[in-house]
């Protein structure tokens, strides 16, 4: 059996050291680290209070304040890199064939930021209080699956989860996909979000 | 501030949408294009602003911002 030649035709990135391609290319380059004192909670006490953050990030400049409020920061975070992704490769409708195209996401957790959130209320204000959009804003397919939505993609989607690998699981599903023949074109990659209050403790021995 | 005030508050938080869009006969689906589980939220956040609880057979009686004020004058009231 033939098997397709596979390539990259469009990239898209948000990132510790730029908001996208150019941006995180350039900081590299540069040796500039992503590393420093973590803003996004208070980490006075802890024995580690550095993390790459993602800095300077006002979703509201990407998304309007329902999309805000709907959409858990790691699919932010996959949105924004996917956006860029899409431009890049000229992926317009009418350009490729929807059944056809799809999206395969990595994600180590998911929404774990939502899911501390919801928790807090369920245990707090007691179970009537948790938001009816709990689980679809927290789950770990969710990004990938909205990104479908957008862009009008009814292909093969799924998430592979097995953490820090989960978008290199996802990378190479893709381009199996493609190189099997089973698809033309795939948006793939991986995002995460866990620099948060309860997150961050469990990750330091 | 009145029942009517913090309901358009609400409103405008929870859907994205504009003050103007909030009148008495807009409708949260159909006119402001909230889905089925923005409306379970807009509920919840009525239940936690004005401190009561709004039984589920009821829900169908807040279809509209008209709706919703009424409902809630009267339960307040």
């Amino acid at each position: 059996m033939t098997k397709r030649r596979v390539v990259i035709t469009g990239i898209g990135a948000i990132t510790p050291v730029g908001h996208n391609v150019a941006q995180t290319w350039q900081s590299l380059i540069n040796g500039v680290s992503g590393v420093g004192r973590i803003t996004h909670f208070d980490v006075s006490g802890l024995p580690v209070q550095i993390a790459a953050e993602i800095k300077n990030y006002n979703p509201e400049e990407h998304f309007d304040h329902k999309e805000v409020k709907k959409l858990d920061i790691y699919t932010q975070y996959a949105m924004i890199a996917a956006r860029e992704a899409v431009k890049d490769a000229g992926l317009e409708a009418g350009t490729f064939n929807p059944e056809r195209t799809g999206v395969i996401s990595g994600v180590g957790i998911g929404g774990i930021l939502t899911f501390e959130e919801e928790t807090i209320k369920c245990h707090t204000a007691g179970p009537r209080r948790i938001s009816p959009f709990f689980i679809p804003k927290m789950i770990a397919n969710i990004a990938g699956g909205l990104l479908s939505i957008r862009y009008g993609f009814r292909g093969p989607n799924y998430t592979t989860v097995t953490a820090c690998a989960s978008a290199s699981h996802a990378i190479i599903e893709a381009f199996n996909k493609i190189r099997l023949g089973k698809v033309d074109f795939m948006i793939t990659g991986g995002s995460e979000a866990g620099v948060n209050e309860a997150a961050w403790p469990a990750l330091i021995p | 501030m009145d029942i009517e005030a913090k309901v358009k508050q609400i409103v405008m938080d929870k859907l994205g949408v504009e003050e103007a869009q909030i009148v008495p006969a807009a409708n949260f689906i159909e006119d402001l294009r909230a889905d089925s589980l923005d409306t379970v939220e807009l509920v919840m956040a009525f239940e936690d602003e004005f401190g009561l609880t709004i039984p589920d057979e009821d829900q169908d009686r807040l279809r509209t911002v008209g709706q919703a004020i009424d409902y809630l004058k009267e339960k307040l009231g």
